[in-house]
């Protein structure tokens, strides 16, 4: 039987701590909703201290963790010649910068264009779920029909201040670093170039760049995928189906595609073995024995219980509300399919699923075989101005990973080994092929390439370090550019003009003690404190009553 | 500070370097085309 410290060590894991934020924060919201609700949107502190607590025990627990890092670069920097020392200087400066650069603006309220999706629904709806006092459904809110767990969970630290916030995004980017490392730590038998080329790479990254230190919960979703993947590889069942679950229910087509991309990797395995494929790795190193193998299914089997349980309290709220207003679990997809929902919005329901399926096949350059070769180009790069049609560009370490990764998965197919996340990353971007094809979906796959290429130690050439350096010297100045007109100002000196609007409009409200409906004619009111009713915006977004 | 790798048979032909040089290169091309509006796609 494992001793309390060995069980210590086990489930509380630094590098997870992000998790813990989602562990604390979905309950908190639910209590905040019902029991310690002001109606005035926003949040006590208890979650910020219940998680800053975790934190602090975290940390006394794992100061070995600490150590150690300190300990294996002191070793290497005494191994380490001039060109190496030189290099890991250099690369460290940009990623210290990169790093409190990003830190800084996450101290910023939400504003910036490409935060849209945060002012629309990620934190406009736990909102004015709170000011309503009722989990019911916001009659003019399409997006209050989707799977929004993750956005209810971060809701009690993003509104613990008066103007949102969007720091605990920064936390899950440090923890996404994190994954990476451990992931590598494992794949490369913890080489320390690679784990620290793969801290370069993430960072270095355009797509992941283009989000750092933005109120977007793309970072958050890709974090949990490999979260889970760590701790199921640890043998962590509980914080395995947490982190799973999280990731599941995180967006409306997520458990759709997960439960597609499963299938598709049972039936490339069940093809791999009847051609003769023995050997199964999990990325290009070493060979996963069958007494392993036979061990994790096992572990994926009793996850399956703690997932199922999990699910229903992190997904089945959501699920339920949708299913009696659109008549289908999963809106957008499909309302109507199990019944008519709320008749009275059954054609507002129908015409802004049509548009967001629509607006699902407005990005690329269309899904010939043609289309097909160049978009491995096309989405590396911006085709006007700092865009391109799959929302934005990859950048060059996506280049860079590129060509190793087609060449290493050649290699592994020709000696028939089954490599477990390279195969589940080709998967994965087929189906993306098919569906919207917006970078940011790509998350995942590009993680986990770059953390299987790093972790093949063959390909640590001066020219490769090379090319991860120069990318990110470039993915910081553009984070730079992005950020240049904010630096200097305050977290409400920043917002949209119709933002500091609401700002003054809450405070007129709640000074007069009112609690009428307010009516606006546009959609994205993160910044109200006071119960709105949209009357104008794309039929998307706005509902329309019959 | 770190031991760089040895060349294995992907990079004895230094495959791996020429292909690193010449995706940056050709994407550092392309983003100042574009910046200078030489390229711009439809």
């Amino acid at each position: 039987m494992e001793n309390t410290g060995t069980v210590k060590n086990h489930y509380f894991k630094i590098t997870h701590l992000p998790t813990f934020m989602l562990l604390v924060g979905y309950p908190a919201y639910w209590t905040e909703l019902f029991f310690i609700n002001k109606h005035d949107g926003v949040t006590s502190l208890s979650a910020w201290v219940v998680f800053l607590l975790l934190a602090i025990f975290f940390a006394k627990n794992q100061e070995n963790f600490l150590r150690s890092l300190f300990e294996m670069l002191r070793i290497q920097w005494r191994r380490g010649g001039l060109v190496g020392n030189g290099y890991f200087i250099l690369s460290a400066s940009v990623i210290s910068f990169i790093i409190l650069f990003v830190c800084r603006v996450s101290l910023l309220s939400p504003h910036l264009s490409q935060e849209f999706d945060a002012l629309n629904y990620h934190i406009t709806i736990p909102r004015q779920h709170l000011i309503l006092g009722s989990f019911g459904h916001i009659p003019w809110s399409a997006a209050d029909l989707f799977l929004l767990p993750v956005d209810f969970a971060l809701a009690p630290y993003w509104l613990a201040t008066e103007l949102p916030n969007k720091f605990p995004q920064f936390l899950f980017l440090l923890g996404l670093l994190a994954m990476a490392v451990n992931l590598v730590k494992r794949f490369s038998s913890s080489n320390s170039l690679a784990i620290f080329i793969v801290v370069s790479a993430v960072l270095g990254s355009h797509f992941i760049g283009i989000q750092m230190g933005t109120a977007m919960l793309d970072i958050v979703i890709a974090y949990l995928f490999l979260a889970a993947i760590d701790s199921f590889l640890n043998r962590n069942i509980l914080m395995a189906s947490a982190e799973f679950a999280f990731f599941f229910w995180s967006k409306p087509f997520i458990p759709l595609q997960t439960v597609l991309l499963f299938g598709v990797m049972a039936l490339i395995f069940i093809t791999a073995r009847i051609i003769g494929f023995a050997n199964v790795k999990w990325c290009f190193g070493r060979v996963v024995g069958a007494a392993e193998l036979s061990g994790y299914a096992r572990i994926a089997r009793k996850a399956a219980i703690p997932f199922i349980l999990l699910s229903m309290f992190i997904a089945g709220p959501f699920m339920i509300k949708s299913f009696f207003c659109s008549g289908t679990p999963l809106f957008p997809f499909a309302p109507g399919i199990f019944g008519s929902g709320d008749t009275g919005l059954r054609d507002s329901l129908a015409d802004s699923s049509q548009a967001h399926m629509n607006a699902k096949d407005a990005y690329g350059y269309g899904k010939s075989g043609l289309d097909f070769l160049k978009h491995f180009w096309l989405i590396a790069v911006p085709d006007r101005g700092v865009n391109n049609r799959y929302d934005y560009p990859l950048g060059l370490n996506y280049l860079i990973f590129l060509g190793p990764f087609i060449y290493l998965l050649y290699s592994a197919l020709r000696k028939k080994e089954f490599t477990v996340l390279p195969l589940f990353s080709v998967a994965y971007w087929l189906l993306w092929w098919f569906g919207s094809q917006q970078s940011r979906f790509l998350y995942i796959p590009l993680l986990l390439m770059m953390i299987a290429v790093v972790s093949e130690t063959r390909v640590h050439t001066k020219v490769f370090l090379a090319g991860i350096f120069l990318s990110l010297v470039v993915t910081g100045i553009s984070i730079l550019r992005a950020n240049k007109n904010d630096l200097g100002l305050r977290p409400g000196e920043v917002l949209r003009p119709k933002d500091k609007r609401l700002v003054e409009m809450s405070r007129d409200y709640l000074a007069a003690g009112r609690s009428d409906t307010v009516a606006l004619d546009y959609y994205d009111v993160a910044y109200a404190r006071f119960p709105v009713m949209a009357t104008a915006g794309e039929i998307g977004w706005v509902l329309k009553k019959e | 500070m770190f031991k760089f790798a040895k060349r294995g048979k992907f990079l004895k032909f230094r495959l791996l370097d020429v292909y690193i040089i010449l995706v940056s290169g050709a994407y550092i091309l392309w983003r100042i085309l574009v910046l200078l509006k030489i390229i711009t796609l439809k």
